[in-house]
């Protein structure tokens, strides 16, 4: 069920009213609706791929429920390893198979030798790259001891399921939302309220960014040969813009709709285009990923402890990882690679956290060097996203070279509704929002806070893309 | 709770006005008597005669110069092919012209493959949208394109956006022309095909509701013929078999330029050149012919 379709909302408001109105009283019965409902909204994809989830669920329940018994240390990583294993190697099965099948045979036609190539033809379900992440962060924790395991099987599974994150992300930590599952839940209206802005401004970012975008893009890459350099320039920027809408969207959604739930979600996206260098792109981009990389990958391997050399290569580490997490295709991981590679000269020279606070805290504008760092971190990202939207590595560096090499810049005539000047304008609209509220969550603040709502509104209804219906990006993932 | 409760209604309070709101302004655009399409065109086309009546795909919009029709035989013409359409939009232009007293002599339709869809050009949904919960349109019409009878407000531009969107909008408001001259309806191809590729279906399904609906609307001055296609197109005999077995009456040019191929723009559409051939052809036989007769 997409958050954006007219199934979703139906089932949000009969989820709500039973959820609040029916069986408030029992916090029991509210788990066993929240686990039921989002089995419902799983289900509605492919029923099938429910017996995954459930199987995980049973394996790590299990798993961390004899961990918390065990006093032996080697039978706890043994415990720890066995979930890892049965985790990653559904994930590595449904995700990776083919891929490495496709590579291996690949690799040996390179070195003349002809291999039978004999994949199977698996279908990915939906979201396995979330949850799995969401229950390896639970048995690890346990594992750690910063978490009892779980005693209510209904809580832990609803936890595992829980619908408005589940497809994809945030990926959350079981020590922030497994905790929500057992507290008595009262509703609370300013939650609500702000979960409704989230939902609003999500769909915007979704339906009117990301979904707008989109006919460019795809016109753009798919004739990327036929194209001049500002042609080129703008299918990058647009995806930038697609994918970033997309994704945040999704997100906000996702959090939007947890906390009319009464759960509080992590933030997943905070303004990143806005970002002065790419550690700063990396502290505000699918924050719930690369801090999950962080806790999970880039400490135990040493962190940024140890020699500089150390440190290089845990950051190549969980770039490469996080790119090869995306899909499985080499230009996921050459697009990881290339953010490592933008991120090593801001680490080697340690100023890897000189941005930590807000850009131009307490002013409207930027100063011309913001103005500039911004742009360059918003260029790499766009050179990187063309490798993330690239069908080959081959494609990328040609569609690259094309953008230097054909220097035409007038505009060129796309088969798409809008003309580019269109696209623009929206987009400048949007990063206008975005920059006056850079410091809060979603535009809705203040006192024109009404008037802003209804102009979101009639901008969904004039702007959405409706009839071409757009499926999340990161459902793929 | 309450404050929630009125946080939602005035939200959906918000959303229902600007919908109504942007329903109107919508609906005022494309009901003001400026034709942007030819279906704007022909609803607001009455009581009026027109001699000769071109119903179609782009096979048709792009093959008969109506200028050139009524050059020859001196009468009026008129070419309401549409780009990517199927029988079914035909038959419901030609309910719209019988609705609104508009009168012909004859109706010639091109017929092809089109024939083995029974469904709407999503393009013809979209440009008839707007005149959904208008009396612009008649209820035969309304039934025939099963449009819905409860009226949400404007979830029917919403849905047909693509079309009929905020930039049509603005573009209707502004009284931008159409590149198609809605008088002659013809819109040529300046273009010599190359490496021409096509294929045609192997089988015709017997019935179409399209067709079927044609045949009530006008069924004296209905004429069927299939305009030409390149003859590297598969299947394109055996296509043209079937077809002539289930609609025996159909006058076949899909061979006529086999050897001209420089007057074809791709495999199934001519270019301007071939255009001007295939009209002048066509009047000779079907209309000149005829009215010597």
């Amino acid at each position: 069920m997409l958050f954006n379709s007219i199934e979703f909302l139906l089932f949000l408001p009969v989820c709500f009213i039973i959820y609040w109105f029916v069986v408030q009283r029992n916090l029991k019965l509210q788990n066993a609706f929240i686990l039921l409902a989002s089995y419902f909204f799983y289900g509605w994809w492919d029923y099938r791929f429910l017996a995954l989830i459930a199987f995980s669920t049973v394996v790590d329940y299990s798993i961390a429920i004899v961990m918390g018994k065990t006093q032996s240390a080697n039978r706890k990583k043994l415990l720890l390893l066995t979930s890892l294993a049965i985790n990653l190697g559904l994930l590595g099965f449904f995700k990776y198979y083919g891929f490495f099948i496709d590579s291996w045979v690949d690799a040996f036609s390179a070195l003349g030798i002809e291999m039978h190539k004999s994949t199977l033809n698996i279908i990915l379900p939906v979201g396995i790259s979330f949850y799995t992440f969401q229950t390896l962060s639970y048995t690890i924790d346990v594992y750690r001891k910063k978490l009892e395991p779980s005693k209510n099987f209904i809580n832990f599974a609803a936890y595992v399921a829980f619908f408005p994150q589940l497809v994809a992300g945030p990926i959350e930590r079981a020590t922030n939302l497994l905790p929500q599952f057992s507290k008595k839940r009262v509703f609370k209206e300013e939650l609500a309220i702000s979960g409704i802005h989230l939902i609003i401004w999500g769909l915007f970012q979704k339906v009117v960014i990301a979904d707008s975008c989109a006919p460019y893009v795809n016109s753009i890459f798919d004739n990327y040969e036929n194209m001049n350099s500002l042609s080129l320039i703008l299918g990058a920027v647009y995806f930038a813009f697609q994918i970033y809408g997309d994704f945040a969207g999704y997100s906000n959604i996702a959090i939007g709709t947890a906390r009319l739930l009464g759960f509080d979600l992590m933030r997943n996206f905070n303004y990143p285009y806005f970002s002065r260098d790419m550690a700063e792109f990396w502290r505000r981009w699918h924050i719930s990923l690369s801090t999950w990389f962080r806790d999970y990958l880039y400490i135990p391997l040493g962190g940024s402890r140890g020699s500089k050399w150390l440190q290089l290569r845990n950051v190549m580490i969980i770039f490469l990882v996080s790119g090869f997490w995306h899909g499985a295709n080499w230009t996921f991981v050459f697009w990881g690679f290339l953010h490592a590679l933008f991120f090593v000269p801001v680490l080697l020279l340690n100023r890897n956290r000189n941005h930590l606070n807000q850009v131009s805290e307490n002013r409207i504008l930027p100063s011309l060097k913001e103005l500039a760092q911004m742009l360059v971190t918003f260029l790499l990202a766009c050179v990187a996203w063309v490798f993330f939207r690239a069908s080959t590595i081959r494609e990328a560096f040609d569609y690259l070279k094309r953008t230097f090499a054909t220097s035409g810049f007038d505009i060129q005539y796309l088969n798409i509704e809008r003309y580019s000047i269109e696209m623009l304008l929206i987009l400048f609209v949007f990063i206008t929002y975005e920059w006056f509220h850079r410091d809060k969550e979603h535009p809705f603040y203040g006192k024109w806070k009404w008037l802003k709502i209804a102009s979101i509104i009639l901008m969904l209804l004039t702007l959405g893309v409706y009839s071409n219906h757009q499926d999340f990006i990161y459902f793929q993932f | 709770m309450s404050n929630f409760l009125k946080h939602i209604i005035a939200v959906i309070i918000i959303t229902i006005a600007s919908a109504y709101l942007l329903e109107s302004v919508y609906t005022y655009a494309f009901t003001t008597g400026f034709s942007r399409n030819k279906t704007q065109y022909v609803v607001q086309l009455k009581d009026t005669h027109i001699d000769y009546v071109f119903l179609g795909s782009s096979r048709v919009e792009n093959h008969i110069d109506c200028e050139l029709v009524t050059q020859l035989t001196g009468k009026s013409c008129i070419n309401l092919g549409l780009q990517g359409s199927k029988t079914n939009d035909s038959a419901a232009l030609l309910q719209i012209l019988k609705d609104n007293n508009v009168t012909y002599d004859q109706v010639l339709f091109q017929l092809d493959y089109a024939v083995n869809f029974d469904s709407y050009a999503p393009a013809f949904i979209s440009s008839i949208a707007p005149y959904q919960n208008t009396k612009m349109i008649s209820k035969d019409l309304k039934n025939q394109l099963e449009m819905p009878s409860i009226h949400l407000p404007f979830v029917r531009y919403a849905a047909n956006d693509k079309m009929i969107g905020l930039r049509e909008v603005v573009l209707q408001l502004i009284q931008k022309p159409s590149k198609v001259n809605f008088t002659n309806g013809f819109l040529g191809i300046d273009r010599i095909g190359t490496a021409m590729k096509g294929t045609l279906p192997q089988t015709v399904t017997t019935t179409n509701r399209g067709v079927q609906i044609m045949k009530e609307v006008a069924p004296t001055s209905l004429l069927f013929y299939t305009a030409p296609y390149c003859k590297s197109a598969s299947n394109r005999d055996v296509f043209m078999k079937e077809l002539q077995k289930i609609y025996p009456e159909v006058i076949s040019y899909i061979d006529l330029f086999d050897s001209t191929e420089s007057y074809f723009a791709d495999c199934g559409h001519l270019n301007r050149e071939g255009a001007t051939a295939f009209t002048k052809q066509l009047t000779a036989d079907l209309l000149l012919h005829q009215s010597k007769n």
